[in-house]
């Protein structure tokens, strides 16, 4: 084969192809290489590659190009260890990486050799492998990540079962789409039933709820069922496998799902209360003792003090020296301070005593605006249908705050109750436009006998929330007025 | 035992042979990766290929990387390095300097092994064409997954060859690799082969 026709074969090559002599001497520069580079063939043939390629002068390719002048076997520069063994790219400026391959086209008779220089393009070949790779890293950090987190969920789960174990607490699912209602193992011991886990039907789970409490438990089932309320919460009483009874109270939340239609998951806890009810109707039953004899012995002094408060009158009205009236004055003073607090103890002395209720908001303040003489004040409040989850004296916490404002906040003019809520939590406030709250004050308002009444009033209103865990504090700015700020938790508040 | 017997000396000059092509190719990749390498041919064997599962160590069946090219001259046959497919993978990941998580080579890496396996064998084959003085024609080095068994049945030789195994060590930078040298010999090659060494020997 003439040179000629080889170099019209290496011309039709979609490969770069070149030709150097053992000068470095570039004898054939094909069409594709003269596309890749920009480098004529007229122009570059007859030069030394290692003048227009510098890089390529440096030893690591020398000895290689002198092996195979010398007759040494084929070399291959790789795209990784030399990606650019000649300066090759697109028109718009972008390398191309290549593969290099160099073959001795030497006749082994003669000392002189040439040397075909091929160039195979992987530019999309890296490209490919370099993006797989990176995918593949993607995917094993992921699954990584994926295993981690999988072995923290195990470690939950299992401290979660341990809890659950130690707190005597079952677990319970209702499904609407099934009907049912599937107990965990310690659900089941609650009941008295030996299976690891159980699931019965709504109906039949119901035979097991005592027949005065099973309206109330279908009420609540079915509020959640309807989406009407996100919580389930109730105290209920139910019939063991042996027949026996007991007190369970019931916790749970539905399932949030996007979608309206999809079938409604009520998950939660199951405590078996039976020894704290009856606690509770123990004390129930002592409170009950309490206030018979606190309410008879308040009957008695204030009999008493009518007839200490007539015998001053009667003194007032003869005396005539003036340390004399003004002994009885101090006397008459003391006793309408304590009638002051023998009667407020009437209205505080059923905190507690009563099972938290639901409280419409809007009612309450309603009711004290009848209550209280606010001719001169405006009061605002916005209140949506919000209830909360309260011991029965609520009313009297907001009827103090309004108290004590029209009170002590001098040039008052307003007052505003609000609500928000942050993360579940609901927040109400209850703001004047008086003189505020000193700052050495705001904690020690709350404090027993700090006050210029009976010093109760506050103290009573934090005992009264902390009840069903609500928590009270004043945040406003002195001189610009009073800003109590009510937090009612997840669950102790709802939306009717 | 029932490696071919050759006299202890031919031995030690194909291991030398061996070990200053190896060097200088372990040089020539030092340079190109700039990285400290070392390439080290502690033992070599000359067997017959009906005796292949008997060489302790070796398993001739097993597939692994192989970069191998033909050789034609004086003596003919077959140069391969082989290593095992992890063994290719992390040597690629010490001479580029990249962390692979992954224990296949893919075809970038290939490419890589591909031009390390050239060096290396042609750093062998150039040690025995100098010491011979002869001169070979070569086919392109070619790049396969294989073992000695089909490297070998796949090869236009006849049943009957020799195979000169080189037991070769790569430590890059902190990393030691292990992997295999061999030299599969055409029918009469092996003493062709013998009998220049032995005359270069006495010709001192």
């Amino acid at each position: 084969m003439t040179p000629e026709i080889s170099y019209l074969l290496l011309d039709a090559l979609q490969h770069g192809a070149c030709i150097i002599d053992k000068e470095y001497k570039i004898l054939f520069w094909n069409a594709c290489l003269e596309q890749w580079t920009g480098i004529s063939r007229e122009e570059i043939v007859g030069t030394k590659i290692t003048d227009r390629f510098s890089h390529l002068s440096r030893p690591m390719y020398t000895a290689r190009f002198e092996s195979l002048f010398s007759g040494g076997p084929p070399a291959i520069f790789s795209s990784q260890l030399h990606p650019f063994f000649l300066p090759l790219t697109y028109p718009e400026g972008k390398p191309r990486i290549h593969n290099t391959t160099i073959v001795p086209l030497v006749d082994y008779n003669t000392v002189e050799g040439q040397l075909l220089i091929i160039l195979d393009e992987v530019t999309d070949l890296v490209e490919h492998v370099t993006f797989v790779r990176r995918l593949r890293r993607e995917a094993i950090e992921e699954l990584n990540l994926r295993q981690e987190l999988q072995k923290d969920l195990e470690k939950t789960m299992e401290l979660l079962s341990i809890a659950i174990s130690a707190a005597s607490m079952g677990i319970w699912n209702y499904h609407s789409k099934s009907g049912t209602i599937a107990l965990s193992k310690e659900a089941c011991d609650i009941l008295g039933f030996e299976e690891d886990a159980a699931e019965w039907t709504v109906g039949a789970f119901e035979t097991m709820v005592v027949d005065a409490d099973r309206e109330k438990f279908s009420h609540h089932l079915a509020a959640c069922r309807e989406r009407l309320s996100p919580l389930f919460h109730l105290q209920f009483q139910m019939i063991k496998k042996d027949r026996s009874r007991i007190w369970v109270l019931a916790f749970a939340k539905v399932i949030p799902s996007i979608n309206p239609d999809d079938p409604v998951q009520v998950i939660g806890v199951l405590f078996d209360v039976t020894e704290r009810q009856m606690m509770y109707e123990s004390l129930v039953q002592t409170n009950k003792k309490l206030n018979l004899l606190s309410n008879i012995t308040r009957h008695d002094i204030k009999n008493k003090l009518t007839v200490i408060l007539g015998y001053i009158e009667l003194l007032m009205e003869t005396a005539t020296d003036p340390d004399e009236i003004s002994y009885l004055t101090k006397e008459m003073d003391a006793a309408y301070a304590i009638k002051r607090q023998i009667e407020f103890t009437r209205d505080y002395q059923e905190i507690g005593v009563n099972a938290p209720l639901w409280h419409d908001l809007a009612s309450i303040i309603k009711e004290i605006l009848l209550q209280l003489d606010l001719s001169e004040i405006k009061v605002e409040y916005d209140f949506l249908p919000i209830k909360v989850f309260a011991d029965t004296l609520l009313v009297k916490v907001f009827y103090n705050l309004f108290d004590n404002s029209i009170r002590y906040a001098e040039k008052m003019t307003r007052i505003t109750v609000t609500y928000h809520i942050e993360d579940e939590v609901l927040k109400i406030t209850v703001v004047d436009d008086g003189t505020g709250i000193a700052w050495d004050q705001k904690e020690r308002i709350f404090q027993k006998g700090v006050g210029k009444n009976t010093g109760l009033g506050l103290f009573l209103t934090r005992e009264i929330l902390a009840i069903t865990g609500m928590m009270i504090r004043e945040t406003g700015d002195p001189g610009k007025g009073a800003k109590f700020e009510i937090t009612v938790p997840a669950g102790m508040w709802r939306r009717d | 035992m029932t490696i071919i017997k050759v006299d202890p000396y031919i031995i030690d000059a194909l291991k030398e042979i061996v070990n200053i092509g190896a060097g200088r190719s372990a040089a020539l990749l030092a340079e190109m990766t700039h990285r400290r390498i070392v390439l080290t041919i502690p033992d070599v064997q000359i067997i017959n290929s009906d005796e292949l599962c008997t060489v302790h160590g070796f398993d001739s069946t097993r597939s692994v990387a192989t970069v191998s090219l033909v050789f034609k001259g004086v003596i003919s046959g077959q140069t391969a390095l082989m290593i095992p497919p992890q063994s290719a993978a992390n040597l690629v990941s010490l001479l580029v300097h990249e962390e692979y998580d992954k224990a296949e080579l893919d075809a970038v890496m290939v490419e890589t092994l591909k031009e390390v396996g050239n060096i290396i064998v042609n750093g062998i084959m150039g040690s025995i064409s100098n010491i011979l003085g002869e001169r070979f024609t070569y086919s392109v080095p070619v790049y396969q997954q294989a073992s000695v068994v089909s490297l070998m049945a796949g090869s236009r030789f006849g049943p009957c060859k020799d195979l000169i195994i080189a037991h070769t060590l790569f430590r890059v930078h902190e990393g030691d690799i292990e992997g295999n040298i061999l030299v599969i010999l055409e029918l009469g090659s092996l003493d062709v082969f013998i009998d220049r060494i032995s005359e270069i020997s006495r010709s001192g």
